[in-house]
């Protein structure tokens, strides 16, 4: 046997070990995240919020109840739980002038005269074309009018995106499964190929015979060796 | 003298929320998800609107510790609030019929046009 051969098969070993223990802990490992997530996010999402609400008036802190109230709707949904607190804590300062000018001028009895402004992409372009046609007309202004209508878009983009929230996130959880099965499959069939190569190449060799053995049986039998490495780990049987 | 008051998109579909039910008390949780708001910008509008007199607010009567979570805020549009949103809907109706006769088309009955 070369030193070439023995430092192919070595190599070959150590990266067909490294992505079958990825792909088996991987499962092994979101069920730790999962544990943990279900606890701290929803501390961490409680903690961010009592954190905003510091910031109101005194006569104003009861609203941390009705916010409270809100992220326990969210229990099941760690993840959303601290979207909300976070969302909560970015508009702190808003949420604080509000109150605090409804301390200052409680329910006004000011009558309700009114404007309606409303924005749009289209309105927000209409706008940018006429103030570019209307100044002076330098390549300033021109690269101007252009980074910002670059933003408008981004901006309309960023909305549609938000109405279409339900659907891109479908979209997301069929698209991030797949490619990771595709991924997997991927590095087999090259391991695979790459050790019936090896056993032609270089004749039948034993630790060559073992890299689709391995891959066959983890691949028929991998929820076995999953449990089987969960009774290792936790020392109990999870299913 | 009538003070003029903004009305930003988000209070218009706070307000159109409200209405589909004036008399009704709503908590932030059902009116988010109505009106497409989040909760970050949910909350000033809410304090603004009570503000300005158009919403007033209870709490859940509820045990929190019997059912194991905190009282929501109850809201519930006033008189003020109701003019304001019927208002705030002709304002958008006539804006609708507005745009529709700029394209060529009355959506009023019978109002079809080439």
């Amino acid at each position: 046997m070369t030193v070439a051969t023995i430092i192919t098969v070595v190599v070959g070993a150590l990266v067909a070990i490294g992505v079958f223990v990825l792909v088996l802990l991987r499962d092994v490992a979101s069920d730790i995240a999962k544990q943990e997530a279900r606890v701290w996010l929803p501390l961490l999402s409680r903690r961010i919020v009592r954190r905003a609400v510091e910031d109101l008036p005194i006569q104003q802190r009861g609203i941390l109840e009705d916010m409270e109230a809100q992220l326990e709707e969210r229990s099941d949904r760690p993840l959303t739980m601290l979207l909300f607190a976070m969302r909560i804590s970015r508009d702190r300062r808003l949420i604080a002038e509000e109150a605090r000018a409804l301390v200052l001028e409680p329910s006004s009895s000011a009558s309700g005269g009114k404007t309606i402004s409303l924005s749009g992409p289209v309105a927000g372009i209409a706008g940018l074309v006429r103030r570019g046609l209307t100044t002076t007309n330098s390549h300033l202004n021109l690269v101007r009018t252009l980074v910002n209508l670059v933003v408008v878009l981004l901006r309309s983009y960023k909305a549609m995106l938000r109405r279409n929230f339900e659907r891109v996130r479908l979209l997301i959880l069929i698209a991030i499964p797949a490619g990771i099965v595709l991924v997997q499959l991927v590095i087999v069939h090259v391991i695979s190929v790459s050790a019936i190569w090896l056993w032609l190449q270089r004749g039948p060799n034993l630790i060559i015979a073992i890299y689709p053995l391995v891959g066959a049986i983890l691949l028929t039998r991998r929820r076995q060796v999953q449990r089987l490495i969960r009774r290792m780990l936790f020392r109990r049987d999870t299913e | 003298m009538t003070a003029k008051r903004r009305i930003t998109e988000q209070t218009e579909r706070i307000l159109q929320a409200l209405m589909t039910n004036p008399t009704a008390e709503w908590s932030g949780a059902e009116i988010a998800p109505m009106t497409g708001i989040k909760s970050g910008t949910l909350y000033p509008a809410l304090l603004r609107m009570e503000r300005f007199g158009w919403l007033t607010w209870r709490w859940e009567e509820i045990d929190p510790s019997e059912e194991k979570r905190p009282r929501k805020r109850l809201y519930v549009l006033t008189g003020k609030g109701e003019e304001i949103s019927r208002a705030v809907e002709h304002e958008a109706r006539v804006r609708q019929r507005e745009r529709a006769r700029r394209k060529g088309f009355d959506p009023s009955p019978g109002g079809l046009t080439a």
